[in-house]
């Protein structure tokens, strides 16, 4: 069943930008709203493949790197749907799309079998502390899609193209819509920590590399809202902070071991 | 005078300090986590460090300071900047009043004061803790799940070979060198014999895993049974091969049940605890930390009195909703605008 809904939602995105590419050739809104449609449908599936895996495990489902393969495709699908909510921000769906097919793919070869969780991990905190994350880091990743293109394609268009404006400004309202969110996943993580070890803080590396990456983002913050930093600069900050929030995700694991050496 | 104090004061709260601290600390964090683990504590707890925070503390104060306000704008930045005071004051008082120690027990033992580590962990030191804790059981339980492969040793005494082999079920094994070919038949997690001393299954959990190996050597065949906790146990007719099976079950759940005695209190009783879920007495923590797979009556556990964590907790509190209030009314902006 599992199998069954990973396919599902795998094909679904296939399908969806095999639409939106086709949208590209024949300027119709039809094969768009095909595109889309086919994303949304992904979505449901991921949504029910969380749900049906919690189930069964009878634990939050988001303990190995299948699952936060799983979980972090779901999270960037999520994250697209709110802002399509609240921009009508549909474009939006061509990177969210693009994402999730990458990290479904990363799925294949991971052993998909549930697995027990060890004692630390058995907590009621785990559920928030890892979903929170998860969106803000969908958020993150989106953001810089849009940072990244923003370089790209400032270099042959005037900085001042709406198109351009629009990404600049849509990744800047991704960084403040993730930011309570990464904020919310560190911040419940030492609450975890301190319940689980008896200290809120260890300088464990994860929980160094997460401090990095939120300060990361505080400096891109302060420097959009109180020095005016916008465009490239901003762009190149968000495009840092992500490679941090990379870093922390995965990179940490498997060079620098320490307390979260589980994720591996 | 007067003026070089205000100088001071806004070079304080300026942004451009603020980023440059940012930066610092930045590098400065990822340098202690780039470090191997025991060189790690030289940087985060040295004085060049908490100075740096501290400096970082003064900077948002002064921030806070000249952008207090109600306004809504104001509220979140205000709220979120004063939590970050908080969880400041809170790691300081964490670094200079907390008490952090071990407490190794065996059942039936009680002990009255922890061991706690220097900052080198070089020498250790005692803490009265005003009351003692007694072990009156420790127990472990595992989760009922069988090996997909089983890892096995493998020492073949007269060729001096040793091996080690991963061996699916069924699956035949040739000891290259030896002539020997061993398989894995049966595999019982909780191992024991039965009236008329047949081997049998008492249960799906994990308390005695064995393995049935079938060795073959020329014409000679031996079906043995191999222990993973008790690799000395078990009859063998030929002593010329010996097997060690590597098999360790996931722990489910390791649990302390403690009596606290306070004679000055006159108070007694008991408690237990287990990886998330301590109990306190008398602003001491008690965490499940530790076991000895060799001792089954043994436990460790982390005993830890900070107050700083109060303070640490409402700054975080105050930092999730000043970040909430500050940013998501900006979000939809453009919605509300259509």
């Amino acid at each position: 069943m599992n199998t069954l809904l990973s396919l599902g939602a795998y094909c679904c995105c296939l399908l969806s930008a095999f639409f939106f590419v086709l949208k590209n050739f024949k300027k119709s809104r039809r094969w768009e709203g095909l595109g889309l449609a086919f994303f949304k449908a992904a979505f449901a599936f991921l949504s029910f493949l969380v749900l049906l895996r919690w189930y069964r495990a009878g634990r939050p489902p988001f303990a190995n790197m299948y699952e936060a393969l799983v979980l972090f495709a779901w999270s960037v699908a999520l994250v697209y749907a709110v802002f399509e909510y609240l921009y009508k921000a549909a474009f939006l769906a061509v990177p969210a799309n693009a994402l999730c097919i990458f990290l479904l793919s990363l799925t294949w070869p991971q052993d998909a079998a549930i697995k027990p969780l060890m004692p630390a991990l058995q907590s009621s905190w785990m559920a928030v502390h890892v979903v929170t994350y998860f969106i803000g880091y969908a958020a993150l990743a989106l953001a810089f899609v849009l940072s990244a293109g923003y370089l790209v394609a400032s270099r042959r268009r005037p900085q001042q193209a709406p198109v351009l404006l629009v990404m600049d400004n849509l990744s800047y309202q991704l960084i403040i819509f993730a930011f309570p969110f990464i904020t919310i996943g560190m911040t419940t993580g030492s609450a975890w920590a301190n319940v689980a070890w008896g200290s809120y803080w260890f300088w464990d590396p994860k929980e160094t590399c997460s401090l990095i990456t939120w300060l990361v983002y505080a400096v891109y913050l302060h420097g959009r809202l109180l020095l005016g930093w916008k465009q490239r600069p901003a762009a190149w900050l968000s495009a840092l902070g992500f490679l941090a929030t990379l870093f922390t995700f995965v990179g940490v694991n498997y060079i620098l071991p320490g307390l979260h050496s589980y994720t591996q | 005078m007067k003026n070089t104090f205000i100088g001071i004061v806004r070079s304080l709260g300026s942004i451009k300090l603020a980023l440059i601290l940012f930066v610092v600390i930045i590098v400065a964090s990822l340098v202690g986590a780039l470090l191997p683990e025991e060189l790690q504590p030289k940087v985060y707890y040295s004085g060049w460090f908490i100075a740096l925070l501290v400096l970082f503390g003064l900077n948002t104060l002064v921030c806070t300071a000249a952008r207090l306000g109600l306004g809504k704008k104001k509220l979140g930045s205000g709220l979120t900047h004063l939590s970050v005071l908080v969880i400041l004051l809170g790691a300081m008082v964490s670094f200079f009043f907390s008490v952090r120690g071990v407490l190794e027990l065996e059942e039936g033992r009680s002990k009255d004061a922890i061991v706690v580590s220097q900052e080198d962990k070089a020498q250790c030191s005692f803490h009265r803790l005003g009351f003692s804790v007694r072990l009156d059981d420790f127990s472990m339980s595992w989760y009922a799940v069988r090996p997909e492969k089983y890892d096995i040793g493998v020492l073949v005494k007269d060729k001096d070979v040793r091996r080690y082999y991963s061996l699916a079920p069924g699956s035949r094994q040739e000891v290259a060198d030896t002539g020997y070919t061993v398989e894995v038949l049966d595999y019982m997690p909780d191992f024991s014999l039965t009236e008329d001393m047949k081997p049998a299954g008492r249960s799906e959990m994990p308390n005695n895993p064995a393995v049935l190996i079938r060795i073959k050597r020329g014409a000679g065949v031996e079906d043995r049974w191999v222990f993973s906790r008790h690799p000395a146990m078990g009859l063998s007719k030929d002593p010329n091969i010996k097997f060690k099976f590597m098999w360790m079950p996931v722990v489910k759940e390791f649990r302390s049940t403690v009596t606290v005695i306070d004679a000055s209190r006159n108070k007694t009783f008991s408690r237990w605890t287990k990886v998330n879920a301590p109990f306190s007495y008398r602003g001491y923590t008690f965490y499940q930390s530790g076991y000895d797979e060799e001792n089954p009556s043994y436990t460790s556990l982390e005993v830890v009195r900070d107050p700083g964590v109060a303070f640490v907790f409402a700054g975080f509190i105050l930092l999730n909703a000043g970040l909430i209030i500050m940013f998501y009314p900006k979000l939809g902006f453009s919605r509300s605008k259509r």
